[in-house]
């Protein structure tokens, strides 16, 4: 009699039985069931719940079948007229044999994964679920896969993986072609079967996966993009920015930040207006930036004004500068030649709203060089450099702060030979000073640092002779909210270094009525500002 | 749409009792925490419930209903960790009907439909509902599946599917549409997230002789932007929307080898799947910082390489199952410039590496029960240095355990 050789292996341990499951073989027959313990003993009827051990057969007769059960839950349903054996229960296989009739096998636990029987004609390898098999007395052998895979190898050395819904024939003579079963016979598993279902929902998160990952992205695109933070107060702060050409001299930046929790909108815009047309690349704008500062020779093109405006939708706080033209001007103090500079540099910061509406000087043009001004409009700061007007041949530098009746008053001047050394050594020869109106001398006792030193948060705060006060917090927040950590304390310099942190500026005015402006946008700004700012006795050449 | 998963979830155990219904599933119950560079996100649930229920109306036809809930109360270091948040809630449902019709050959025909709705709470201030990415999916797709051989040796399943997916952020407007008018801004689009993708997608699965399987993923996915225009170099919005081109190939390579003799026996299996996928967009960017203005074309093209091994070993005797899968992958920019620290651009393109390693242990408590650990390490690191915004360089991790109960 021929023998079928099977090894079976669980090739995914889906379901894995309790870790200390003894290697019990367990023969359960119905009808007339024999076995022997080894091809010397005799044949003896089985009644009820057997154990078997290696070297045992059993034989089923004409009406009778057998139910072969594992430890693992992995089972197989011996057919009538069938001889098995097992063969093998070592650690390493269990090898069984089925030397004619039928089996069907339900392979389910880790203990399967061993399963051997062996014949000269074919060796097989189970590496699913569920397959039954039948062996003539021919030998040949029939087998269908219900569920999983089976590898099988015919005596001519031919292999085959034969999968659910498959059958196969192998004789002596070798291997058929595995064939699918037709839906129409009784074999044939259902079209929703837990298999089935299992790994159609597979495919389709594979599919989805594409999809997940693309939206997934898009936020961190977001991100990328500087479009989404969390302000240093916990909150989540949408920013957006927009670039504006109004004329081909000039380019806008608009910035908003929304806070949707807080129902609160901030935004502000950038205006550079320039001398003449820009170039159409955008990039190329930075370099007639830094063409104005300092040049050899003289630039073809500079900036003739820089606005920076932030509100919240009911305050706000304006600061302009005007450029004249650069001039050649011999640096000599500073150890350069001739550079050209911009002739003069006028600031302003103007404040507006409805508490500036109602204050003393709202509307007023005294000193403040302009030509109008809204009703609730207030200039509360300006400085201008100039060079060659009001001293000639030199810079002269003017602060002007407001009075007690919050009209521009000059407060602070100086004036810089930037041709001497001595001069330049000295920061220059201070010509006024207004002490009953300078802030600095106004303005009481208070914290820089509002979160304590070693944080990168700072505030600044100016309290002016007509009792208002402007204030001005600036933090660096990472993109969770935390404020950096610095060594030493906070200064303005703090937010003009480069980081990996957002820049939060919270603006205050006595005359905001309590409410605040705090908006999170490009540090580069302020370095803009600054460096347009940078007094004469201060300045550095690079 | 909780309601209805709810209601879907409670009525599934009913209906299962029911004539010809099956369910199936797992539910997985762990906790864990989530670590970016030095910093410890609070330690959370995370919980899935997972089920199938399914109904076979004969060998030729039957259809399904997927039911997938999950409540994340920590971030997992495959989401956006550079720019996201530490803080993370998330609440996923999703609800699926598909059909299954079998022909004779081997043929089969699929379609389905869905629908996923993706809530978020990142910062202190948002509540449920109110997440600024919340997401609702809507998706239907169709399959054309053949089963059959490649020669005498390999079952071969192939399958062409068309998917298509209609993702709406429920609260995703930008600021210029809200506000644009009173500030004079350009109009970008409203709903500059919202998609629809077409996929095309081909599936094959190879059964090798010798515990080999091979599959093969390939995908082209054409994503139209519903409401974001395009950008030009002066700032100006085109009537013209994004539209990308994503294209992704897979394939996936795995072996089951002898069983070691070791400990009662140790089965292992080793896998490899390499990842190629390319992003063609025609949208630009237009950097607005003062200091660095840029305009760029191909902003959003890029490739992606993805390799990862792994290896599962099965504890014959104890039934403990090891997995160790480590994934290193690289994204190129086509257009987008790396920036030096300060933002300056550099001439070099934008480069992203990353890599993670995932260790995961599962081991059975009783049949149908495993307790689960698992960890993970991720590292990214690139070429570009600006993070004011958005963190190119750093390290993440994270770890759960808990227990899976499959059904």
């Amino acid at each position: 009699m021929k023998s079928i050789y099977f090894f079976t292996v669980l090739f995914l341990a889906a379901q894995t039985a309790s870790a200390s499951a003894p290697r019990e073989i367990v023969l359960v027959p119905e009808g007339a069931v024999e076995a022997r313990q080894g091809a010397a003993s005799a044949w003896a009827p089985v009644q009820g719940r057997t154990r078997l051990a290696e070297g045992s057969e059993i034989r089923t007769g004409k009406n009778s079948k057998a139910a072969v059960f594992f430890s693992d839950g992995s089972t197989f349903l011996l057919g009538n007229s069938s001889i098995f054996a097992v063969e093998d229960t070592s650690k390493k296989k269990a090898g069984f044999s089925l030397k004619v009739g039928r089996l069907k096998a339900i392979v389910s636990g880790y203990f399967a994964s061993r399963f051997q029987v062996r014949t000269p004609a074919a060796v097989c390898a189970v590496r699913g679920t569920e397959f039954d098999i039948e062996v003539g007395k021919d030998g040949a052998t029939g087998m269908n896969v219900t569920e999983g895979l089976v590898e099988v190898n015919d005596s001519k050395g031919a292999m085959a993986v034969v999968s659910s819904e498959e059958k196969i024939k192998i004789g002596m003579d070798g291997m058929s072609r595995p064939e699918g079963i037709s839906l129409n016979d009784e074999r044939a598993g259902e079209a929703a079967r837990p298999m089935a279902v299992r790994q159609e929902t597979a495919r389709e998160r594979t599919r989805t996966m594409l999809e997940e990952l693309r939206n997934r992205e898009l936020k961190a695109n977001e991100s990328q993009l500087g479009k989404d933070s969390i302000d240093a107060f916990g909150r989540r702060v949408r920013l957006e920015e927009y670039l504006l050409r109004p004329s081909d001299s000039e380019f806008k930046l608009l910035f908003l930040s929304r806070r949707e929790e807080s129902h609160r909108l901030d935004w502000g815009h950038l205006i550079e207006r320039f001398n003449s047309k820009i170039p159409d690349d955008i990039n190329e704008v930075g370099k007639v930036i830094d063409s104005m500062y300092f040049s050899a020779t003289a630039p073809t093109n500079w900036m003739k004004y820089f606005e920076v405006y932030m509100t919240n939708t009911v305050d706000s706080i304006k600061e302009t500068i005007d450029f004249t033209a650069p001039v050649a001007i011999n640096f000599a103090g500073y150890g350069a030649g001739t550079r050209y500079y911009p002739g003069s540099i006028d600031y302003r910061q103007i404040l507006s709203g409805p508490g500036v509406a109602v204050a003393a000087g709202a509307g007023s043009l005294t000193n403040t060089g302009l030509t109008s001004l809204a009703a609730d409009e207030r200039v509360q700061f300006r400085q201008i450099q100039d060079y060659n007007t009001t001293t000639a041949g030199q810079f002269t530098f003017t602060q002007k702060v407001v009075n007690a009746s919050g009209i521009l008053n000059d407060m602070y001047q100086v004036t810089l030979n930037q041709a001497s050394l001595a001069d330049v050594g000295a920061g220059g020869t201070a010509t006024l000073y207004n002490a009953a109106i300078d802030p600095e001398a106004l303005t009481p006792a208070y914290s820089n640092y509002p979160s304590g030193p070693g944080k990168a948060d700072f505030l600044a705060y100016s309290l002016y002779a007509d009792g208002s006060s402007v204030s001005s917090r600036k933090l660096l927040v990472s993109n969770e909210g935390d404020i950096l950590n610095i060594g030493g304390s906070a200064n303005s310099n703090t937010f003009l270094k480069e980081g990996s942190f957002n820049l939060e500026l919270v603006l205050g005015s006595s005359l905001f009525q309590g409410r605040n402006i705090d908006i999170l946008f490009a540090p580069e700004i302020l370095t803009q500002k600054k460096d347009a700012t940078t007094t004469a006795d201060s300045f550095a050449i690079n | 749409m909780k309601k209805i998963l709810l209601s879907a979830l409670l009525l599934a155990p009913a209906c299962a009792g029911a004539k010809g219904f099956e369910l199936q599933g797992k539910l997985d119950l762990f906790g864990g925490q989530y670590f970016f560079q030095n910093q410890n996100g609070a330690f959370n649930g995370y919980g899935v419930l997972d089920a199938q229920l399914a109904k076979s109306q004969s060998s030729s036809s039957g259809y399904f209903i997927s039911l997938r809930s999950m409540y994340t109360g920590f971030k997992q270091v495959n989401e956006l960790a550079g720019g996201g948040t530490l803080f993370q809630q998330s609440l996923d449902n999703s609800l699926g009907f598909k059909w299954i019709r079998r022909y004779e050959g081997g043929y089969s025909f699929k379609p389905r439909v869905g629908i996923k709705s993706q809530l978020f709470r990142e910062t202190k201030d948002e509540k449920w509902g109110k997440g600024l990415y919340d997401l609702t999916r809507y998706e239907a797709g169709l399959t054309l599946e053949r089963k059959t051989r490649l020669g005498l040796s390999t079952p071969w399943i192939y399958q062409f599917s068309w998917d298509v997916y209609y993702n709406r952020y429920t609260r995703f407007k930008t600021l210029a549409s809200q506000y644009g008018q009173e500030l004079a801004a350009p109009n970008p689009g409203s709903r500059t997230l919202d998609t629809v993708t077409n996929q095309f997608s081909y599936d094959s699965e190879f059964d090798l002789p010798n515990f080999v399987r091979l599959d093969l993923f390939a995908a082209v996915s054409l994503v139209g932007y519903q409401d974001q225009k395009v950008i030009n170099a002066d700032g100006n919005y085109l009537s013209s929307m994004r539209s990308d081109s994503y294209q992704a190939l897979n394939v996936g390579l795995s072996k089951r080898y002898n069983d070691i003799d070791f400990l009662g026996g140790v089965r292992p299996v080793m896998s490899v799947r390499l990842g190629l996928a390319n992003n063609f967009s025609n949208q630009s960017h237009l950097d607005t910082d003062p200091a660095h203005l840029r305009f760029t074309r191909a902003y959003y093209d890029y490739w992606e390489e993805r390799l990862s091994p792994g290896a599962q070993f099965t504890f014959i005797d104890s039934g403990l199952i090891a997995r160790l899968n480590y994934e290193f992958a690289i994204r190129r920019y086509t257009g987008r410039l790396a920036q030096k620290s300060d933002g300056a651009y550099s001439r070099d393109k934008l480069g992203q590496y990353s890599g993670s390693f995932t260790a995961e242990a599962a081991y059975p408590l009783f049949r149908h029960i495993d307790i689960k650990l698992q960890g993970t390490w991720a590292n990214s690191s690139s070429n570009n240095h600006y993070e004011q915004v958005y963190r190119y360089n750093y390290y993440s991790s994270m770890y759960f355990a808990g227990l899976e109960w499959r059904f």
